[in-house]
């Protein structure tokens, strides 16, 4: 048909159609792919241009600002990474190139993407926040052990935790730490011992091994549960460079179990070494105070009363002596004061009586009744009145009264 | 004596020092300090020396649960 009736397009519409096609194709839409990272350009504008390439055959690349803002690593050329994203066709190059939405370091593929999706979705929820991590005991009384009954990794750590601090008990929750059924076996042990209270600290781990192999400690659900148990949990997966979402949750990260049962209990030998200082130091405490209060009870004895008696008694009985003397005097001088006043009131006494007047020479007139004459006025002719002269009394009459004149 | 802890042991022991090192105690307070100290040291020290490392099983652990709870 074309031979017969040539249509002509134009650049524009070719490059519109094509992109429209590939747009239609849902299989371009969404697409993850691993490649070499070349020619990379990071834009002034935000944007990455690079090129992904592998042995045979390399395709542009574009990520936008918006989703580069996300990036958690640095890109740079001759890295191998995993993109996320759709297949398009920029119209104005004519080029069709990948719409980068995410890209990872391509470590194990897609496990990678998918670890670093669930460890980014349980930061945000803040399982990993250091505000939650719990203090481990300081003394472990029972130590929690999840992980493998086949592997080295629970001979490593009851080995280390016999040797360091036998005190402690260990209660062991063998459990696949591997396959389908590893995450529910863990997440059980940890639900029980939770439950059953019977734990100070738990050790969740398993040897090293490879990426797959520790697949499980990855797993949302048992970092959840690590999330939730209320005993702290130290995380002991792999080696040390192997990190796992369960290391990120859980209260304290060990890069191997050996080293999880160092973290989880004190040192015996460095306990003992405290302990037998605690020891002196209680015993020199306990001698200390007998000394001082040896010496204190010493300075008191060597004081006057108890060092020689016989000077405490003197100085006592010169006090009482003093004290009699000065009571006597006191005594003695309060009596003669209280004489002289006395005959002094008693002549003071004696100078008022009208007694004293009548032996100068007056007399005191009264009625026949005792009460004293004053005046004239009230005497008539022939009433009878009584004088009273030192020596004795007179009956008289009157005779006539005078009232002087002033 | 309730079931003590080594941690509680230890920390009582050297609240124990610290109180006769203040000398605030009397004398008869001092003398039982001293001789709870000591019986304190001498449980930690056992403690720490108790050789026997006892391992159970979870599940050993749970059916211990059950028993004590029945």
């Amino acid at each position: 048909m074309l031979y017969n009736t040539p249509l002509v397009l134009s650049v524009a519409q070719l490059n519109r159609y094509v992109k429209s096609k590939m747009d239609a194709d849902e299989n371009l839409n969404h697409i993850f792919l691993v490649g070499e990272i070349s020619n990379f350009k990071h834009h002034t504008s935000g944007h990455l241009y690079f090129t992904l390439k592998d042995e045979e055959a390399q395709v542009r690349a574009v990520m936008f600002r918006s989703a580069a803002a996300r990036l958690r690593f640095q890109v740079s050329d001759g890295m191998r990474v995993l993109v996320r994203g759709r297949v398009s066709l920029y119209e104005a190059g004519g080029s069709y190139q990948v719409f980068v939405d995410d890209m990872q370091p391509d470590g194990a593929g897609a496990l990678s993407l998918a670890f670093e999706q669930l460890k980014e979705k349980l930061a945000r929820e803040g399982l990993f926040d250091p505000a939650h991590k719990r203090a481990l005991p300081k003394f472990p009384h029972t130590i929690g052990v999840i992980t493998s009954e086949t592997g080295a990794a629970v001979h490593d750590i009851l080995r280390i935790l016999q040797r360091r601090y036998p005190a402690a008990q260990v209660i062991f929750a063998p459990v696949a730490v591997q396959g389908e059924d590893a995450p529910a076996q863990m997440i059980a042990a940890l639900e029980t011992f939770n439950r059953l209270r019977c734990a100070d600290v738990l050790i969740l781990g398993r040897g090293g091994g490879s990426a797959e192999d520790l697949w499980a400690f990855n797993d949302e659900q048992l970092a959840r549960a690590v999330y939730r148990s209320e005993i702290p949990v130290i995380s002991a997966v792999g080696h040390e460079t192997d990190f796992t979402i369960c290391d990120f949750v859980a209260d304290l990260r060990a890069p191997t179990p050996s080293a999880a049962a160092e973290l989880a209990v004190p040192d015996r030998a460095a306990l003992k070494t405290q302990l037998r200082q605690t020891t002196a130091e209680l015993q020199k405490a306990m001698t200390d105070t007998l000394s001082e209060r040896r010496s204190s009870l010493a300075l008191l004895c060597s004081r006057g009363a108890f060092s020689q008696p016989q000077l405490f008694f003197d100085e006592k009985r010169m006090r009482l002596l003093t004290l009699c003397s000065t009571f006597q005097h006191v005594q003695q001088t309060g009596l003669h004061a209280a004489r002289v006043k006395l005959g002094e009131m008693a002549a003071k006494l004696q100078s008022l009586s009208p007694l004293a007047v009548l032996s100068r020479g007056y007399a005191l007139a009264s009625d026949p009744g005792g009460r004293p004459l004053k005046s004239v006025t009230k005497l008539h002719k022939d009433d009878r009145i009584c004088v009273r002269l030192t020596d004795g009394t007179a009956t008289c009459a009157v005779l006539d009264t005078q009232l002087l004149t002033k | 004596m309730k079931k003590m802890t080594y941690e509680q042991a230890v920390t009582r022991l050297e609240e124990i020092v610290k109180l006769l090192e203040s000398g605030t105690a009397s004398l008869d307070d001092s003398l039982q300090l001293f001789e709870e100290g000591t019986r304190l040291a001498a449980f930690c020290s056992k403690t720490l020396d108790a050789a026997e490392q006892k391992i159970r099983t979870l599940s050993e652990a749970e059916a211990d649960a059950k028993g004590d709870a029945t």
